[in-house]
């Protein structure tokens, strides 16, 4: 089988699959939630096809199913309720494949399970999410048919090369920066944000960290003599021009700076003052 | 005793349309059917509402809601998203109840002043909001690491932008409206003080005279009296611009600091500190 699947890689690399981060932080919630005696949790894919054929895969829920002997017991009314509750919300939203998690990789029920969902809209795609001691394995696949014409056919599953996890909304994103930084990943220790200034000036020192190792790679490799010129020196000098470039016009004006320095003051007064008020109309009429 | 609330999912209801007649009870009751077959928490915890500019904190709708959740469950929270902060960078999730003093007038159903006197009750004291932590299984924390590893450097750093002013703006439109409905109250209640003194004036002189002081009919005939939803209508107004006013001003003050450091980063021979 493994043989097979490396085969048929190359083949099908032109299928481009995103992932939105909510629909594996679902996957993986449900893989937690599964019952004792369950090794496997699998679900329905929800989301779009666009024209070049990328899959975007947006939303998904849970479907109960058991499998045992050879045979799978799937619970086709429910995965058909839960589309049809689903729809209500987003209608723009369609079955675009399926999922399972835990358990490991494709294996003889997953092609029952597919054939389902080949019912249901034309080239579903199947994404297994296992956790695994080196991370969280994302792996997508399809069914490719393939023997000989007119003769003994069969299917397969075969790879998608082009899984991208990262492809959610912009807010998701921000969502999702906002949960890694609580989780402590990137700074070390969970952080959370109480206001702007505060990830403004993580920002800052990410940024002030980031120059200082450019400049130390510049120290080291392009002015030190003695020392070839890397091949992309050019291209790394046309982008720090570009990023200097970009500083420049802010505050160049030190009048414009100070008159949107003057209107902030005055909303915050103004906003206080306002604060008094309040305060004072609701102790005079309540007296 | 730990007092602590977990939120561990969540499921949207359908938009409402005019045509189409959705059994919002109906579809709540299958969707918690399902979650609850796949191990999901089903216990009702509260809901969630999406609050632009900050502005359905103190709607009337939001505290009936609110109430109608307390009342049948105690713990229950509301959870306001703000997607016009969060597309500027900075997640704005915030959890509010209605304080216990706030129920018990609720439950009672009377705003009047007697009534507020009495429970020392003020615009401030409506809502209370919850601190929220954001927390994660380790597994997950394990895809956020994978997930991170893989996101582009300059992902979720909106919140850098200096186009900040339009937000302000925005913010400070439905602010001067509010404070336009505080200034007709003020109004109003100025007239009913300058009333009220002359009814007493009135009476005082009948009392001079040797007649009975005025009826009721034609106390009614001068003044109206205070609907008692109409006096909830403004406490929540005051409530709602109270939050305008520190929105407005913590956006201000972020401005600033933001304005500083861009003054900072455009000059350029300033000798650096160490």
């Amino acid at each position: 089988m493994a043989l097979k699947l490396n085969l048929i890689v190359y083949i099908m690399s032109t299928l481009n699959v995103k992932i939105h981060p909510v629909v594996l932080l679902n996957i993986i919630d449900s893989y937690e939630r599964r019952s004792r005696d369950q090794n496997r949790v699998i679900g329905t894919l929800l989301g779009n096809v666009d024209k070049s054929g990328t899959i975007e895969i947006s939303n998904s829920f849970v479907v109960q199913h058991r499998e045992a002997d050879g045979e799978v017991a799937f619970d086709i009314e429910v995965a058909k309720d839960l589309y049809e509750l689903h729809r209500k919300v987003n209608p723009n939203e369609t079955i675009v494949g399926w999922f399972s998690t835990g358990g490991g990789e494709v294996n003889e029920y997953s092609v029952l399970i597919h054939e389902f969902y080949t019912r249901e809209t034309s080239n579903p795609v199947h994404i297994t999410v296992d956790p695994t001691p080196t991370g969280i394995s994302v792996k997508g696949y399809t069914l490719t048919p393939f023997g000989v014409p007119g003769r003994s056919t069969g299917t397969m599953f075969s790879h998608i090369k082009s899984v991208s996890i990262t492809g959610g909304y912009e807010a998701e994103m921000i969502g999702l920066k906002a949960c890694m930084s609580a989780s402590g990943i990137g700074e070390g220790k969970p952080i959370t944000y109480e206001s702007e200034i505060d990830m403004i000036l993580a920002a800052s020192k990410k940024c002030s960290d980031i120059i200082t190792s450019i400049v130390k790679y510049i120290d080291e490799n392009i002015i030190s003599p003695g020392r070839p010129l890397p091949s992309n020196s050019n291209d790394i000098g046309r982008e720090l021009m570009s990023m200097v470039e970009s500083i420049g016009p802010l505050c160049k004006d030190e009048e414009t700076t100070n008159k949107n320095l003057n209107d902030l003051l005055m909303v915050i007064y103004l906003s206080n003052l306002c604060k008094t008020q309040l305060m004072l109309n609701e102790k005079l009429t309540l007296v | 005793m730990d007092r602590r609330l977990e939120v561990t999912n969540c499921f949207p209801f359908p938009r409402h349309m005019e045509e189409d007649d959705i059994d919002e009870t109906e579809y709540q009751y299958v969707m918690m059917r399902h979650l609850r077959n796949v191990n999901v928490d089903h216990l009702h915890v509260g809901w969630y509402q999406s609050n632009p500019y900050g502005s359905c904190l103190s709607k009337i709708e939001t505290v009936d809601a609110q109430f109608m959740y307390q009342a049948a469950i105690e713990e229950s929270i509301v959870l306001f998203y703000d997607p016009v902060r969060t597309a500027k960078g900075f997640l704005s999730l915030k959890a509010y109840r209605l304080t216990n003093l706030a129920i018990k007038l609720c439950k009672e159903g009377v705003f009047s002043i007697d009534t507020l006197k009495e429970n020392n009750m003020s615009f401030d004291k409506f809502f209370e909001e919850i601190p929220v932590k954001i927390h994660n299984s380790y597994l997950v924390k394990g895809l956020l690491c994978e997930i991170e590893d893989k996101m582009a450097e300059d992902e979720g750093k909106q919140f850098l932008d200096m186009g900040r002013v339009s937000m302000l703006e925005k913010t400070l439109h439905p602010l001067m409206k509010c404070i336009d409905d505080v200034a007709k109250w003020t109004n109003y209640q100025r007239n009913f003080a300058l009333k009220q003194q002359q009814i007493s004036k009135e009476n005082a002189a009948r009392q001079a005279r040797g007649e009975p002081p005025m009826s009721e009919e034609e106390i009614n005939k001068i003044i109206k009296a205070v609907l008692p939803l109409q006096r909830l209508e403004a406490l929540l107004n005051y409530c709602q611009t109270l939050n305008y006013c520190q929105l407005s001003s913590t956006v201000a003050s972020q401005n600033i600091a933001k304005l500083f450091m861009a003054k900072g980063l455009s000059e350029p021979n300033k000798p650096e500190r160490n």
